[in-house]
């Protein structure tokens, strides 16, 4: 194995190993799992995982030594309108608390494991990038630990009439598909956890929770639709893009190399409007700039069809797979104005900027109505499996425009293109049909089903693309029609014990990119889990430079990893 | 002579059961089924109160078990202590709906129910009728078990050595709002609309990785309809309708969908017949909240066991691909639930055996004046490998009103955390 890989274990060992002995030194009794004291719960995890990169057979190496504590509260604090067994509270019949924290420890930050990172479009030792190690000590103590309460609300329902409200910081999760951003795009995601294709991780880790206020109201039954109800959020002000990392400060996060390195004042460059790439827009953070809303309607038919319609109002977090722009070009003076009466004017007024650090482009997100609808049906009688749908569209998503090139000056004092450009907004609709089947495959397991789930995936850009340019490399397309599938499978031996999952997510547009990965979690007891995964990405039968945004074999190359995580419960 | 006693009574009442079907419900005929130890409890020579019955001394116990429960015995697995007779009846509001309506109920072409109100669909079984035994499954389905239960437990899979393979705490909620007796209180029929027998709500409290997990099952009063059955998933935050196969094993468990309670399938998926009625001793009458297990692996219920007038009810699934070949339900006469069931694979070899625990309502508190079966417990004991599914009670309350939009997919939704 991987001389490098021996050495960087040594130095990873002391910290896995604690953890290890932590584990073996909590009881491993199968008595209660969680600690209940009358209305209050605590419970939790402690986990440790590990993943190990191996873009060839023989090339294997840490990139991710990972510590986590999990705590979460729950208080009934208000019970048949009583707060805290004591006081009255009129109007309201019960309240319910939940705070659930996460600690991270990121131990590669410590003792920097190499080897260097192959990054997108990794044209082999030309596409590498650096090693954590590169990184300072301050910029990699910088990164190691996370604490911070990722959910904290109360649930209150309110005597009289049929409303609850969930106030606090939490996540909303509307629509009918998996691991696909369609409806399912009020809180946006932060890749730097884990980024890279579907299913390795569960999205409630990897999804940004705001604050806001969530109310849903019950109607029951009108006319013949059952279970009608209205649920509508308000995140006030506090919205964030989707959080993304470089290589190699995030080996795990996005497979690019820092593009804003090299600013000639020292450091990376900056953004116009103080913005910032994956944390804010030209807006401030208020109510009146920032606000995002939804609002859906939901019901049960007679023929047992559940039915949602939806409306969102939010800002473009860019994480949906549609390969719109999250940067704007912006000229610094207008072509025909004063003193900016020719291109070389408009070339230079941007290359002074850059001389100054800072980049002719803003981070850009814009907001967009959105109006869906999702649908679930139980067919027992043909199929046996449930069919679900679910499609969004969207008006006006950002995409980089060909024929808005930002110039700056080359040496030669001659006007080039700098790589930026300006914005075209389109509408986009996106659309998915899924169906989920318990299968007998008694070869494989005799006394359970597997649970087969399916799903195919489009989007549509109804105008021409011709001008659009893509944002994973200059020769990136953005296509009217893009398609992903997605199929899984997963059951249960060993009395409950051994639950394996296999998935397989291929892109038929994109030179068929794929992902093909399974995760197996063993029960050693109750509470003291292990699990084993892999991930690969490829494109069978070819090997050139696949731009795809999905996060599949093209982006992900040489990304396959093995990930092994040990998991105490309480 | 009490013996002798015994034995008439039971031969009267064994005359008043052989009554064709379709007679009008005599008052006799009624307190007979609802009160089989009226003139007495079943008196055995060799199994009294305090008689221990175990490897060494079963012999007793010959006649009063089912020999594949009587082979474990023998087998030293489970030894049992016998008491007296418990008598336990159902609600007096069930039993005057029986009284009222039952001489009306008959089974369709179609073997549903036509003409049913409430209480005991055919109190008087006739072995020698052929529809006797689908009776006997319809009497089970509406069986007298409360307008609505909640439940606290854990589930836990246990290996031989004692060692716990998996172990959920759960609350449990089953509310019927279809065909319940009159009360004085507000109408019970809450579901009458929607056409639904009950609603069953299923929340995994703990553990960690399963917390929160919420099912919803809509049981539809005709048996020809197939349940409507939701899962929320907190890893995934969305309420999922799922199509839920009843020979399947929830988490390779020795549970099978339809076998909860003992059976909790589709009454048309099976071809019924009755056995018969038989004197036999059984886990009844749990003098405590929660059943005490025991024996191997701690699978078997060992608390006290007690002679019962029991209906023997045989099924057999008609899907060729069921791992059961028969299922034998032993069914309590007087509360008119199954408080042991035998599984059989399809070759007829005996595979598993379940024990449903039902507990005195005096040592329950809370519930000392509840007048229906007051669940204790179930384990599902699976030879063939060699494990048990127990499901330990910790607390029960029966009838206290819970909101009918409890139930609800939208309420669901937004307690879904």
């Amino acid at each position: 194995m991987d001389k490098i890989y021996q050495k960087t274990m040594l130095r990873a060992g002391p910290a896995f190993v604690s953890l290890c002995l932590l584990f073996l030194a909590l009881p491993l009794s199968p008595a209660r799992a969680d600690f209940t004291y009358g209305d209050l719960s605590l419970s939790g995890n402690l986990q440790t995982q590990q993943i190990f990169r191996h873009p060839e057979p023989d090339k294997w190496s840490i990139i991710q030594q990972r510590n986590v504590i999990r705590a979460r509260v729950e208080y009934d604090w208000v019970k048949n309108g009583q707060a805290f067994s004591r006081f009255s509270l009129p109007g309201i019949d019960y309240a319910h608390f939940v705070g659930l924290y996460r600690g991270v420890y990121d131990s590669v930050y410590d003792f920097q494991p190499g080897p260097r990172q192959d990054v997108f479009p990794y044209r082999g030792r030309a596409g590498r990038d650096g090693k954590l190690s590169d990184l300072s000590h301050k910029a990699a103590h910088a990164l190691r630990f996370e604490s911070t309460f990722r959910e904290v609300f109360t649930d209150i329902e309110f005597a009289k009439i049929p409303l609850s409200l969930r106030l606090g910081r939490q996540m909303v999760v509307w629509g009918e598909s998996d691991n696909l951003r369609m409806l399912d795009r009020t809180n946006a995601l932060d890749t730097t956890w884990h980024g890279g294709g579907v299913g390795q991780e569960t999205w409630d880790d990897l999804r940004i929770p705001y604050w806001m206020i969530r109310a849903t109201y019950r109607f029951g039954r009108i006319g013949s639709l059952s279970d009608v109800y209205t649920e509508s959020y308000w995140v006030p002000g506090l919205w964030v893009p989707l959080k993304f990392g470089f290589s190699p400060g995030r080996p795990w996060s996005s497979p690019s190399a820092n593009p804003f390195g090299g600013s000639p004042t020292g450091g990376n460059f900056k953004l116009l409007n103080r913005t910032v790439l994956g944390r804010r827009g030209n807006y401030s953070k208020s109510i009146d700039e920032n606000s995002q809303v939804g609002f859906r309607l939901g019901a049960t038919t007679p023929q047992g069809v559940t039915v949602t319609l939806n409306y969102l109002y939010q800002r473009t977090a860019h994480d949906d797979g549609v390969n719109t722009s999250a940067l704007r070009g912006l000229n610094q003076c207008r072509l025909g104005t004063a003193k900016c009466e020719t291109i070389a004017d408009v070339a230079r007024s941007n290359t002074v900027l850059l001389g100054r650090g800072i980049l002719p482009a803003e981070a850009y997100y814009p907001y967009t109505h959105a109006v869906g609808i999702s649908a679930s049906y139980a067919d027992d009688d043909y199929t046996e499996g449930v069919w679900r749908m679910e499609t969004i569209y969207e008006f006006g998503k950002p995409f980089a425009d060909k024929r808005k090139p930002i110039m700056i000056l080359d040496e030669g004092e001659n006007p080039i293109e700098s790589g930026f450009l300006g914005i075209k907004k389109s509408d986009v609709w996106q659309a998915f049909i899924g169906f989920d089947r318990p299968t007998w495959i008694r070869t494989l397991n005799r006394r359970s089903t597997f649970f087969l789930t399916s799903q195919v995936f489009w989007q549509y850009i109804p105008t021409s693309t011709s001008r659009f340019q893509g944002q994973i490399s200059a020769t990136d397309k953005v296509r009217n029609w893009e398609a992903v599938g997605t199929i899984a499978a997963s059951t249960t031996y060993m009395r409950g014990k051994l639950l394996p999952v296999a998935f397989f997510v291929i892109d038929p547009i994109n030179h068929y990119s794929s992902q093909l990965g399974w995760v197996v979690d063993y029960y050693i007891t109750p509470r003291l889990i292990v699990r084993l995964a892999q991930n690969y990405f490829f494109v069978p039968g070819f090997g050139g430079q696949v731009d795809e945004s999905w996060g599949l074999g093209g982006l992900y190359r040489k990304r396959d990893e093995t990930v092994v995580r040990m998991t105490y419960q309480f | 002579m009490q013996k002798l006693l015994w034995v008439l009574s039971v031969s009267v009442c064994s005359l008043l059961w052989s009554s064709s079907a379709g007679a009008e419900m005599s008052a006799t005929a009624i307190q007979a089924t609802f009160h089989p130890y009226a003139n007495g409890k079943p008196s055995v020579e060799g199994l009294a109160p305090g008689t221990r019955i175990g490897q060494d001394s079963w012999q007793a116990a010959q006649d009063y078990l089912p020999v594949e429960i009587l082979d474990k015995i023998k087998a030293g697995e489970l030894a049992v202590e016998v008491r007296e007779t418990t008598d336990l009846p159902v609600s007096d509001a069930y039993i005057t709906a029986t009284q009222n309506h039952a001489e009306h109920v008959q089974l369709g072409a179609d073997g549903e129910l036509g003409g049913y109100v409430a209480g005991m669909p055919f109190p008087v079984l006739d072995p020698a009728d052929e529809q006797a035994g689908l009776k006997a499954a319809w009497n089970y389905r509406h069986r007298d078990f409360g307008n609505i239960m909640q439940v606290w437990n854990t589930f836990r899979l246990i290996e031989e050595s004692g060692a716990v393979n998996r172990e959920i705490e759960n609350y449990y909620v089953v509310a019927f709002g279809m065909h319940r007796p009159p009360t004085d209180g507000p109408d019970p029929n809450i579901w009458q609309e929607e056409d639904l027998l009950y609603k069953e709500y299923y929340h995994i409290t703990a553990p960690f990785d399963l917390k929160n997990t919420i099912s919803l099952k809509h049981r539809h009063i005709r048996d020809q309809a197939k349940d409507d059955d939701w899962v929320y998933s907190p890893a995934g935050r969305k309420i999922r309708k799922i199509i839920v196969k009843h020979e399947d094993a929830a988490l390779d468990s020795g549970m099978l969908n339809d076998d909860y309670f003992g059976f909790s399938g589709y009454i048309r998926s099976y071809t019924w017949k009755l056995v018969g009625i038989q004197t036999l001793l059984a886990p009844v009458g749990v003098q405590a909240v929660k059943t005490t297990f025991g024996g191997r692996g701690g699978w078997y219920p060992v608390d006290p066991w007690e002679l019962r007038e029991m209906v023997v009810l045989e099924g057999v699934p008609k899907a060729d691909d069921h791992p059961y070949g028969k299922r034998v339900l032993y069914i309590d006469r007087q509360m008119f639930v199954p408080v042991y069931a035998l599984m059989y694979d399809r070759a007829g070899a005996h595979i598993k055996t379940m024990f449903e625990l039902y507990g005195n309502p005096k040592f329950n508190p809370g519930n000392e004046d509840v007048r229906v079966p007051v669940w204790t417990g179930e384990t599902m004991i699976d030879y063939q490998n060699e494990f048990g599914s127990v499901t330990e009670v910790t607390k029960i309350i029966y009838n206290e009103p819970i909101p009918a939009d409890f139930f609800n997919l939208n309420k669901i939704v937004a307690r879904g955390r």
